[in-house]
Order: structure tokens, then sequence, then C-alpha cells
């Protein structure tokens, strides 16, 4: 396979792509096939040296890729499953051997960009406000490096805590990035005095924390900034070591907190890190927290990517893709930006990416009338709205909605009137009726997209069915029936998953929830069998 | 009045009786004729010299009374009120001019000397087990110098809100004390390295929060017995001041927090400081909290006073008595 291999510490021309032999499976890992691999500043120190390893190794903490084979002992994962990991060296690589403890499932609705730019980042984000310093509404955060890749995830975070967040950036770009993630305030160091701003934003208050991944830099003056027994959680250090504290600073100026964290004492266990990553996966799929990638790059490009996080210039996440050739990733971006956005701008949207539909707008039902939603004049395309919701997709056609499901460039869209057809919204503004060739009229309860064709869920009298139709003419071309209790996991493609779930309000469409699956790679959907999740036939 | 006074910094001699006028209240004050004044080791920072105080001083940072006259802005305390406070200099006298907002109501059921001995360690033991790391049932917590004077304190505070205590003395008696005060587990240090004791006592997980007045001797040690994302609360150094911490030490030995609070900064509002003064005074009034008036002395014997505090024979507290 092709890696990329440090033989001696060094500048970025150390990462030299080299042909190494793919790892087998031990008895409690398995191999992956890694699709994506997170560029990390870590990584960079164990390339140079400030870092020790034994050499020649693979570098590379985090990435995403499907099990291509598990060891005997392997219980969690099989083959097929979509997984991402942090915290394993090698993953600069096409194939990677992970213990299985390490490895997390994908949900469906996250691709492996999304997963792999959640891990380091994302954790480090999300312990950080949930668990370092517990972030409470009315607070006020100092984050350094606001528009740094932990740093705009971080940003996002404590507001929706609802912190009020003052930023600092090195420059009026960056500025604009940190503001469009939610900073309410924004200091451009590099011409004001993050001290004297702080002090004026908090009239003299100072902030209840202050995280800070800079270090030297900032600390001292961290300590004036900081309201009477407030926290100082330092999580990293850019711009080099703190000379050690003496501890009656802390008391002098005001009694504060101060704590020195790394990601590894706040993923320690399998359930804290479950719990984590399927909380980021959550607010992916909502649209809560938006994932912003910096460059992408093929694995031959790791100095090249290396240069790039080293320069600073570019905001978000660096990733290599690692079954990639260059000359894709050029076509790629070239496409990007032909649809104005470009790799390098721009928030990444949930999958399936795309912007959000300018034509619809929305608003809610109240007594008397439609209420519109203030600012809200597009519809994230994950959103899902109840029956009280109203969409118009024009000034003529107002369509009451159970619920929108991305698929594509588009949106579907079941009708509040379940007898009326789902109809499939595209980006320009077409609307198209999909009318569903079904043998007994049922009302459709939820609508499950896959790569080609239309999974509904239809109540049959009194029975639930699963129909998977043809998106361009709706006939009918497999009918599966459901158990009644408990989730229904669907595979809607070799590896990804939906489920739907019973919920008070009627069928849910979840996304991305099916976590563990049986051997779904060699399987066709109608042979599936979810021993947890509820059971799906075929009935013939 | 009698008052004590420091001319020329240095050892207990320099604590001289002295006489002077009765103080009169400025607008914002009050003037307390004491019933009882509380002995503190920062009172020898300050006959020393070790702290700076402009020459001449009357020493004591705290005590209890019973108001004789209030200044013309005062509307919170009337004269008669029982009051007592911490953090202003000049209580080892039969008079003290006190600042109005700093003086918290003693209630019935707790004499002047209870409150003068509970102004200063009491509160501290409460931001401490309340505020600082708020102690939750089933954590643990080590407790050094734990027959101190905050010492037994915290452990009673902590004890009674549900956490685990594990304590270091240096005698055998003053292991009876923290096990009486509540402490469910002991350790002689001087006998037993409370390292190995505590990660022992723990199975090898450690404990929540350390509580450290010692300081220099017991600081390192302390951050080997925490349990990852623990807190090092440090709050005094009877034997000498910790040396500058190197931050990546906290993170190796398990993202560690460390914080070196002082009660000045819980008691900083008004609303805070008679909150917490009321908690206290709650807790002893209803029997849940024990202080342990060791001794009580005339302001003629402040020297020995000083002196018995400074020789560390004590486990109660001191009080002068105007």
């Amino acid at each position: 396979m092709k890696a990329i291999c440090v033989s001696r510490t060094g500048g970025p021309e150390v990462l030299q792509l080299a042909e190494v032999p793919a790892p087998p499976a031990k008895a409690a890992e398995a191999v992956v096939k890694i699709q994506v691999a997170g560029v990390n500043s870590i990584d960079a120190q164990f390339r140079d040296g400030r870092l020790r390893i034994p050499l020649p190794f693979i570098p590379g903490q985090e990435g995403a890729g499907v099990v291509s084979a598990v060891g005997p002992r392997v219980k969690t994962v099989r083959p097929g499953d979509r997984v991402v990991w942090s915290g394993t060296l090698g993953s600069y690589a096409e194939y990677i051997a992970i213990p299985e403890e390490h490895l997390v499932p994908i949900p469906a609705s996250i691709t492996d960009e999304q997963a792999t730019a959640s891990m380091v980042h994302g954790l480090t984000a999300h312990y950080l406000v949930n668990d370092a310093h517990k972030l409470k509404a009315g607070e006020t955060a100092l984050i350094h490096a606001a528009a740094g890749g932990v740093g705009l995830l971080l940003v996002q975070l404590a507001r929706a805590a609802g912190a009020r967040v003052i930023g600092t950036v090195s420059s009026d770009e960056k500025a604009q990035l940190a503001r469009e993630a939610g900073a309410d305030d924004v200091i451009v160091f590099t011409r004001q005095d993050f001290e004297a701003e702080v002090n004026r934003l908090t009239a003299g208050k100072g902030a209840d924390v202050v995280y800070d991944g800079v270090g030297k830099a900032t600390f001292e003056r961290n300590l004036n900034v900081m309201r009477l027994r407030g926290m100082l959680v330092l999580y990293g250090m850019s711009s080099g070591a703190v000379p050690p504290v003496d501890p009656a600073k802390l008391s002098e100026k005001g009694s504060l907190y101060m704590a020195r964290t790394t990601l590894a004492h706040f993923t320690a266990t399998r359930e804290e890190l479950l719990a984590r990553t399927s909380d980021l996966f959550r607010m992916i799929t909502h649209g809560e927290l938006q994932l912003l990638i910096a460059k992408k790059y093929s694995l031959a490009e790791a100095p090249q990517a290396h240069q790039d996080m080293e320069a600073r210039k570019l905001s978000g996440k660096f990733l290599l893709l690692t079954q990639m050739m260059t000359v894709f990733i050029w076509l790629l971006s070239l496409l990007a930006l032909g649809t104005g956005r470009t790799l390098a701008q721009g928030i990444d949207r949930p999958k399936p990416p795309r912007a959000n539909i300018p034509i619809f707008s929305m608003s809610f039902h109240e007594k008397n009338g439609y209420r519109p939603l203030s600012g809200f004049t597009s519809i994230a395309p994950t959103h899902q709205c109840t029956g009280a919701g109203i969409v118009f997709f024009s000034p003529q056609v107002v369509v009451k909605p159970v619920h929108l499901v991305p698929h594509g460039g588009s949106i579907l869209v079941l009708q509040a009137q379940t007898r009326l057809p789902p109809l499939e919204v595209n980006e320009g503004g077409g609307i198209r009726a999909i009318h569903p060739k079904l043998p007994n009229h049922e009302n459709i309860e939820s609508l499950i997209p896959s790569s080609q064709n239309l999974f509904v869920l239809a109540r049959d009298r009194g029975n639930d069915v699963l129909y998977e139709l043809s998106l361009e003419d709706g006939n009918m071309l497999r009918k599966f029936e459901v158990q009644r209790d408990g989730p229904v996991v669907a595979c809607v493609r070799d590896n990804e998953f939906v489920s739907f779930e019973r919920r008070r309000s009627g069928l849910v469409l979840l996304t991305g929830i099916a976590e563990t699956v049986s051997n779904p790679s060699s399987t066709e959907i109608n042979r599936l069998e979810f021993a947890d999740q509820g059971q799906l036939r075929l009935r013939e | 009045m009698k008052a004590i006074q420091v001319q020329t910094p240095g050892g207990p001699e320099s604590l001289e009786l002295v006489d002077l006028p009765v103080p009169q209240p400025k607008a914002n004050e009050v003037v307390v004729k004491l019933s009882a004044s509380g002995v503190n080791f920062i009172d020898v920072y300050f006959r020393e010299g070790r702290y700076k105080s402009p020459l001449p001083f009357v020493v004591g940072q705290e005590g209890a009374g019973v108001v004789t006259a209030v200044g013309s802005d005062v509307n919170s305390v009337s004269v008669g009120d029982r009051v007592a406070w911490t953090g202003l200099q000049g209580s080892y006298a039969e008079y003290a001019a006190v600042a109005a907002d700093r003086v918290v109501p003693i209630p019935a059921g707790v004499t002047d000397q209870q409150a003068a001995a509970a102004m200063l360690q009491g509160m501290t033991a409460h931001y401490l087990s309340h505020d600082t790391y708020p102690l939750k049932r089933g954590e643990t917590a080590l407790i050094h110098a734990a027959a101190g004077g905050v010492g037994l304190l915290l452990v009673q505070m902590a004890h009674n809100l549900g956490a685990r205590i594990i304590a270091t003395v240096s005698t055998e008696e003053k292991a009876k004390l923290a096990r009486e005060a509540g402490a469910d587990e002991v350790i002689l240090y001087s006998q037993a390295d409370f390292e190995v004791e505590t990660r022992r006592l723990t199975d090898g997980k450690g404990v929540h929060v350390v509580y450290d007045s010692v300081g220099k001797t017991t600081f390192e040690k302390g951050l080997n017995v925490l349990r990852p994302r623990g807190m090092m609360v440090l709050f005094g150094g009877s034997s000498g001041a910790v040396p500058p911490v190197d931050l990546i030490v906290l993170s190796q030995k398990g993202s560690l927090y460390v914080t070196r609070p002082t009660l000045q900064a819980y008691i900083a509002s008004r609303e805070e400081l008679v909150a917490r003064s009321a908690a206290v005074f709650a807790m002893m009034a209803s029997g849940k909290l024990k202080l342990r008036i060791e001794h009580t002395y005339p302001l003629t014997e402040v020297q020995r006073a000083h002196r018995d505090l400074e020789a560390r024979k004590t486990t109660g507290k001191l009080l002068l008595i105007p």
C-alpha cells in the first residue's frame, strides 16, 4: 500500500510517499481502508522531532474509512462498517490496523470528511465547553485563535451553550470567519491589545473563562482579563511553552483557577468517547455545528498540507484524501469553484452537502395565521419540521410538510396530507411530484432516499411496510415488512444506514442512528437482520 | 482603651500593651466594643513584618462584640447589635472602628466568642468545600493538616457534604481529633508516605480534590494523588512557598486543575459575606459544626498566645478577651 513515511525528522520534505506492506489485523484489531486522514499540529511536532517517536514511522493521528478485515476477537465492527478514529498513529496511509475499541462508527448522515474533522478538533472543542469548564448561559468566554481548527468549533459550541464569546484572531479575514461562527466580539490581536479590549468589552469585570491553545504569547495577559475566581483552560501551546507559574500569582490576580488539559483525559473511557462523538454527529446532522474544511490534498501532497497548515493562512481542517489521486482533487476543487464554493472558503454543510435552497422560506403556525420565523429565509437541508410547519416553495405553492429530507442537490418533502405525493424540490426551484405506485394507496410516513431510489415507510392496513421506489417513475421495486416495535434500520447504500423510530408523534426519520448491523457488505438489503434493532425482512 | 500595638516588627516581645483613645466612627464605620478577638497566623506575619502595615499599628484581623457607635451614613447596623468581622486590622483592643459593610450580624444561639472564632477559619472551610471545589456526595478529598484550625472545620463540612475524607496529621493525638471530626482515613505523615497511602486507600484511582495549606512540602506529591481532572486547592503555605509550577506537569499527571484561593475573593461582595457567615453560624447553632476554642487569654497575655500558636501545639482556636 501507499503510505507517508518519516525516516528522519525535519521539515515537511521528510514526509515521503513510500510503498509499504499493508498491515494485517491482529486478534483484537480491525484493518481499515482509509478514505480521509486528518492533518493536525501534533503531526508536525512528531515530524520535526519536538515529540519523539522511534523512526521510521507513518504519521497521522486520525482518519475515517471502511473496515476491510477484522481479527478473530473483534466483536463490535465488521467489514464494510464505516468508522473513524483518533489517537492512533499511522493514518497517512491507505490502510491502518486499529484496536477495535478505538473505532467509532460513522452514522449515515455524516461524511467521512465530517467525521474526521469531528475528531481531534471537534472532541477538543466539545470537552472544553462541556467539561474542562462547564460553560453556562450568560458567561463570557475569551477564545484565543478563534478562527483556528479548534477555535471555530469552540466558538460555535460556546454560543450554543448560551455564552457571550470574545474571540482573538490574527487578521481581518479570520475575524470575519470567527464572527460567522458566532463570536460576539472579535479582537484582531495584531493591531489591538487583547488585554485592554477584553477589559473594555466586559466593563472591567473580565471573562469567566479563557480557552487558550496559544500558550506562551498570551498566558501572562490572560491573568489580567479574568474575573474574580475565573478559570484559565490551557489546552495547547502553539506559540511555545509557558514558563513555570508561581501559584501565588493565581491568588494575587483574584483566586484564579488554571488547568492544563489534554484530549486523552477527556476521552479516557469508551463511553465518554462515544458520548462525545454522538453529540457532535447529532449537532452536525442538524446543522447546529458547521465544519470548515481548509483544504484537501492527496497522500502525495502531505508535505504541502503541512506547509499550508504551518503557514496558518487558511482556517479550518486540513485533510488528506488517501485514496484519491492528486488530479481528482484538483478537479473537485475546480467543480467546487464552479458552484461558487471554494474548498478553502465556506462552511461545509451537513451531508448531503449543498447550499441552502434560497427559494424556501418558512414560518411556523400560530393561532391566527403563520408567523415568519425571523432570519429564517432558507431551510437547512436536514431540518425536520412537524405538521405545524409550512413551506412556501414559491408565492403560489404552499405545502405543509411532515418532514424534509436532503437528497443530493434537492430536498424531498413528505406532505402533511400524506396521501399527496412526496415532492422533490431542486436547488433551482423546480418542483416535481413523485407519484408512488403503491398497491393500496397507503399513507406514507417517512421518506428515505438512497442514491438512486427512494424508500418510503407506509402504513398498510395498520401494518408498517417499507417500499423501495424508483425516484424516476415511482414504480415499486421492492417491499419489506417492518416489525412493529423498536427502531427500524434500513441499509440505503452499501454501508450507509438510516433508521426510523416510533415516537409519540408518529414515525420519525433518524439518519445515522444505526451503529451496528450484521455484515451489511455481503448481503442484500432484503436479507438484513438486526438483532438489537428490530427486524427487517422481505415479504415475497 | 487598652490595645496591643507593634512599633517595631519582630518576635512576640514586639507586641506591646498601650493605652489609646477610643476610636470615633467615620461616616461609613461602626465602633465595636470587643468581646473576643481571634488569634491567627496572619497576625504573626504582620507582627514579624513579613506582611507590611504602616507603623505603628494595632494587631488583629478578626473579632466580635457589641456596636457602641455608628457613623452618619450607616443604616444597616444599630448601636447594641452584636456583630463580627474578619480581614480588618485592629481587633487586639477594647474597641475597634470597622467598616459597616464588612461586619455581619451574630444570630442568637451563637456566642460572641464562637463568632470571633468562626469568622476566618469557618468561612475559609466553607468557601473551600462549598465553592472553590463544591464537594459532592461520594467524592474523595485529601485534607492536609486536618487537625489544624481550618482543617478540623473543613473535615466536618466535607463529611456533612457526604464526601469521603482522607486526612493527614502529624501525631496520634491529632489523628484522634481528625477522626472525631469525621475523617474516614487518617494518615500520620510522620510515619507513612501520604502519596503511597492515599493511592492505596483509593485503589490507585486517586482523589477528586486535595485541600493543601501546607504548600512546599506537600504540593508535588499532592499532584500525584489526584485522579485525572482532579483539583489542587492550595490555600496556604505553612511549610513555605510552592515553587513555580511547570504546566506540562499538570497535563502529564492528568489534566489537573490548580487554584490558589484567598478568603477575600470569596467574601468580596456584601451579599456573599453575609450569606457565608450566616451559613457558618447556622451550622454552629444547629450543632453540625463544632468549634474548639482551645484557650482564651487576656490582652496582657498576648505574647504567650503568639508563642503558643507558633509552637504549633494548639489544635483549636485561640482567643484574646479584651
